[in-house]
Formats: structure tokens, C-alpha cells, sequence
């Protein structure tokens, strides 16, 4: 170290109040014939003021931040009841349980008189499923309301309604309204839950309706998935594997679950690939900040869009030692 | 209660008490995201960052530093990051957030011109730190800011002491020499007279 540099330092510990007696004397020493060095420590002083000067917090700061971490804390405990972003897993499902139930309930009922419509537009890709969806959707509203379910309750009306939007959130993801977020979620996701659980447990109006569709729907449910209507097998094989859970991976507690989609490439993972199934890779990762917030900027950086996803059947324990990551890629 | 007990049940997952641990340091985490970033509505989303990842993360804080070190290590990642970001942002866009920026001033305490020295005062001072290195950056943010003594940002940087000392000074003689270039250090009146003094 130059002498230049030794008084520098000095001068920098100084501010910090850090310098033995003989330091400070040698500086005191120093500074009395070194005006360059003398106006160093004035300069350093008046930025440490600066940068020491008491900073005001805003208002509300705290509240925000709490309330961060309590919609962080539900969405660990409970199943998020508004998703960031609409995932076409999710969407996906809830269109081909949508179509299922309308199908499969089209041969009980005169009232799915527009079945045939949706089915038709069906025939090759998930993304015609959901545009089918739309209008099954609807038509399962409007069969509510001929089937009587709804008279006179204004309880059952709403019920009846919840389909019928779950069928357009499924339609449009990008441009889901925003009031129309909370209830068709819990709408679809009984519908999910019912036609891939085969649960009728109706807990909710919501279910009172899809309930009493249920148990005509579910007899021919059978027969029917097995004779020809290979439209809505398609639809299905392309979405169930996506919220069934790998074999290897049932029963395992995870700390998070992320769901990425939209990228081509999956980033390297510093993680362990469980599976792929059609497309969708599953990986288990170290639960430490680290590992989190390096995996999903990289898979960001990648061209992904990341959303927390705690809908995949999975017990969701903060103290697990991993978390999980579902990739999709773009076909 | 000290940090480690309210930790124990933080890690539990008790909210109520990582709550303890936001308030302790929301403040200083503020104050670095405050001097480091120019913008006080940047600041407050790096601090709710900052809890976030926090609290996301805390069951697997093993303990062996401390909560403070642990929290400022990810205050100063996010302050990177968030300052990696905004540079690759257009330039328009900021400017025209700046300019936004200007015409909300809330005209409450201490008073509007106050507000608005402070405001470009802490603006320049995050400009100045942008330009010189981050480890420098890194150091000026949790001595000057934070107010951390030398052992814990040894700790939080992972260096020795002897490090410290040394990169604190040149950190600051870099910063300084920066302010002097871009003519904030000649507004003070203490330094008025080291206008000789130049870049030592």
C-alpha cells in the first residue's frame, strides 16, 4: 500500500470511527500539511452525511407489505382463488370437463340441443376443445334453466350462471375480465374435481347444480368414453395428463409448485427431471431461496411465463425439502 | 424478544411473527432501496420484494449468520437485479416516469421544496452509485445506508474485515470522484473549499 493509499484508508476509517489512538494521531499529523487529503475527508464526510440522512418512510409501506405476505400465505395454504395468469393446463381441463359433462349429458337431456355444434367444432386440437367449451358452456346454463334446476332460486340462478362464465374464461385467457375471475374458478374447479375424481360431494350451490347433473352423467360416462367419440377422448388425452400427477411424484409434499409455459427450450434445471408426459416436464428442486429464484428467472430469461400453480394435487408443505416445477413447452 | 426466537416461529410459519422481523427492518431495508434505486416508489416495491423472498425462503434459513445478514444479502440482490432491470428498459420510458414522478409530488411534509431537493438530491446520489462498480456499490449500501459495522458486512459479503476496510475506501474515493464529475459534491458548502482537492 502507498502512502497515498495508507491515508486514504485512514481517512475513510475514520468516518467509522475505527482508528486505533496512533492511527489517528499519525492522520491528525498527516492532514495538517496535506491539504489534498484534507479535503478528501471533508468530501467523504458530507457524503456519509448525505447518505446517513434519515430517509422518511411512506405511508402505508408496512400495510403493504403484509399484505403481500398474507395473499403469499393463502395461496400456500389454500388453492389460489385468482391466479396471476390464466394456465392453459388449467383451462384446458376445465374445457374438457365442461365438454364431457354437455356430451355425456346430451343423450339424457333434449335441452342440449346445441351439443352437436360444440362437438363438431372439437375434431383436432385442445384449443378447438375450448372454444367448444365456450359454447357447451352455455348450453349447460341454459339446459340448467329448462331442466327447471334453477326455479325460483336465486342461489341455484346463480349457480347455473357460474358455468356458462367458467365456459368464457376458458374461451379468451388473455382477456378474462376480472370480475368474473373468483367464481367461475371455483366453478370449473368442482368441475374439474368431479369429472377426474368421479366425487359427487356437493358442498357448494355450485355444486348442488353440477351434483345433480352428475349422477345421470356418470352412468353413461362409461359406456360412452369407450364407444366412438373420439373428439372428446382427444380433448381429454391431451389435458388429463396434465393435472395427473407422474406416478412417482403422488404422495410427495412440496414446499411450492411453479407452472411454466410458453417458451421453447427448457433452460437447464438444476433439479431432478421426474418425468415428461406430452410435453409437460416435471422437476423437483432443492426448496432454498437460491434454487427458486435462479430456476425461475433462468426459465423467465427462457421465454417462459411463470405462475405459482398449487392446483396439481400435491400436499403443499412450506417445511418440504423441495419445490416443483412443471415446464410445458410450445408445440 | 431478540431475533432468534421470533425466527423459530417465523420459520414455523407464524406470520404474526415474521411480522415482528418487517418491522425491525423495514426501515433500513427501505433506506438502502431508497438510496440505491432514487425512487421512492421503486423503493417500496424492492422492500416488498425483499419480505417476499424473505418469507418465502425462511424455513430453509438455517441460521448459521444472522436474520439481518441473511436479509440484507437478498436486499442487495434485489437492489442489483432491480437496477440490471431498469437499465435494460427504454430510456424514453423512464424519462417519462421521471417526469410523472416530478408533477406527483405530494405536497406534504417537510415542505414541497424540501421534498423535491431530497428527491433530486437521493436521484443523484443513486445515479452517482450506479456508476461506480457493484461491489463498490454494495459496500457504500450497507456502511453509509444500513449503518452495519464491519463484521457484519464481512459477514454479509463474505469477506475479511481487512477486505472491508480496504474496499470501503476505495468505494468511496470512487464514489466521490464521481460526485465531484457530475458537480453535486461542489453544491456543498464543505466541500466549497476542497475545490483543489480534485480527485485524490
Amino acid at each position: 500500500m502507498s502512502d497515498e493509499e495508507y491515508f486514504e484508508q485512514l481517512v475513510s476509517n475514520s468516518l467509522d470511527g475505527t482508528l486505533t489512538d496512533s492511527e489517528r494521531e499519525k492522520l491528525e499529523e498527516h492532514l495538517a500539511e496535506c491539504p489534498s487529503c484534507a479535503a478528501l475527508k471533508q468530501d467523504l464526510e458530507q457524503m456519509r452525511a448525505w447518505f446517513a440522512e434519515e430517509v422518511e418512510t411512506p405511508e402505508g409501506l408496512h400495510e403493504g407489505i403484509m399484505q403481500k405476505l398474507e395473499q403469499e400465505t393463502k395461496l400456500r395454504v389454500v388453492q389460489p382463488e385468482k391466479p396471476v395468469r390464466r394456465m392453459p393446463v388449467f383451462t384446458m381441463v376445465a374445457a374438457a370437463a365442461v365438454v364431457v359433462l354437455v356430451v355425456l349429458g346430451g343423450g339424457l337431456m333434449p335441452a342440449f340441443s346445441t351439443v352437436d355444434s360444440a362437438r363438431s367444432g372439437n375434431t383436432t386440437a385442445a384449443s378447438d376443445g375450448a372454444a367448444a367449451a365456450d359454447t357447451a358452456g352455455q348450453a349447460v346454463a341454459d339446459a340448467a334453466e329448462d331442466a327447471g334446476l334453477t326455479a325460483g332460486s336465486e342461489e341455484n340462478a346463480g349457480a347455473a350462471v357460474a358455468p356458462s362464465e367458467g365456459g368464457q374464461t376458458v374461451q379468451s385467457r388473455n382477456s378474462v375480465p376480472e370480475n368474473s375471475a373468483a367464481a367461475p374458478q371455483d366453478s370449473a374447479g368442482s368441475t374439474v374435481e368431479q369429472s377426474t375424481g368421479g366425487s359427487s360431494a356437493a358442498q357448494t350451490t355450485d355444486d348442488e347444480v353440477w351434483a345433480e347433473l352428475q349422477p345421470n352423467t356418470k352412468g353413461v360416462a362409461d359406456s360412452s368414453a369407450e364407444q366412438a367419440e373420439p373428439k372428446v377422448n382427444i380433448a381429454l388425452a391431451e389435458a388429463q395428463p396434465s393435472i395427473k400427477l407422474p406416478s412417482s411424484l403422488s404422495g410427495t409434499s412440496v414446499a411450492h409448485c411453479y407452472f411454466a409455459d410458453g417458451g421453447k427450450e427448457i433452460p437447464d434445471i438444476d433439479g431432478q427431471l421426474v418425468a415428461t408426459v406430452d410435453g409437460i416436464s416435471w422437476f423437483l428442486l432443492d426448496n432454498n431461496m437460491t434454487t427458486l429464484q435462479d430456476t425461475l428467472t433462468r426459465v423467465e430469461d427462457a421465454g417462459f411465463t411463470v405462475s405459482a400453480y398449487e392446483n396439481v394435487g400435491l400436499t403443499i408443505d412450506s417445511k418440504a425439502a423441495s419445490w416443483l416445477l412443471i415446464v410445458q413447452t410450445a408445440a | 424478544m431478540d431475533d432468534k426466537h421470533i425466527l423459530v416461529r417465523a420459520k414455523r410459519g407464524e406470520l404474526d411473527a415474521f411480522e415482528e422481523l418487517v418491522r425491525r427492518y423495514e426501515k433500513r431495508v427501505y433506506a438502502v432501496a431508497l438510496r440505491s434505486s432514487g425512487s421512492p416508489e421503486d423503493a417500496a416495491d424492492i422492500v416488498q420484494e425483499v419480505f417476499l423472498r424473505a418469507w418465502r425462503s425462511i424455513e430453509s434459513f438455517r441460521g448459521d449468520s444472522g436474520f439481518s445478514t441473511w436479509l440484507f444479502r437478498i436486499t442487495m440482490n434485489m437492489c442489483v437485479d432491480f437496477a440490471r432491470h431498469k437499465h435494460a428498459q427504454p430510456q424514453t420510458q423512464s424519462i417519462v416516469d421521471e417526469e410523472e414522478n416530478e408533477r406527483q409530488v405530494p405536497d406534504t411534509a417537510p415542505t414541497p421544496e424540501e421534498h423535491l431537493e431530497n428527491r433530486e438530491l437521493g436521484r443523484e446520489l443513486a445515479a452517482a452509485l450506479e456508476e461506480i462498480s457493484e461491489e463498490h456499490r454494495r459496500i457504500v449500501l450497507l456502511r453509509d445506508v444500513s449503518g452495519m459495522s464491519y463484521t457484519e458486512i464481512a459477514d454479509v459479503l463474505e469477506i475479511s474485515e481487512g477486505t472491508v476496510k480496504s474496499r470501503l475506501s476505495r468505494a468511496r474515493i470512487a464514489l466521490r470522484k464521481v460526485l465531484l464529475r457530475r458537480g453535486n459534491l461542489f453544491l456543498s458548502a464543505a466541500s466549497n473549499q476542497s475545490k483543489g482537492g480534485g480527485d485524490a
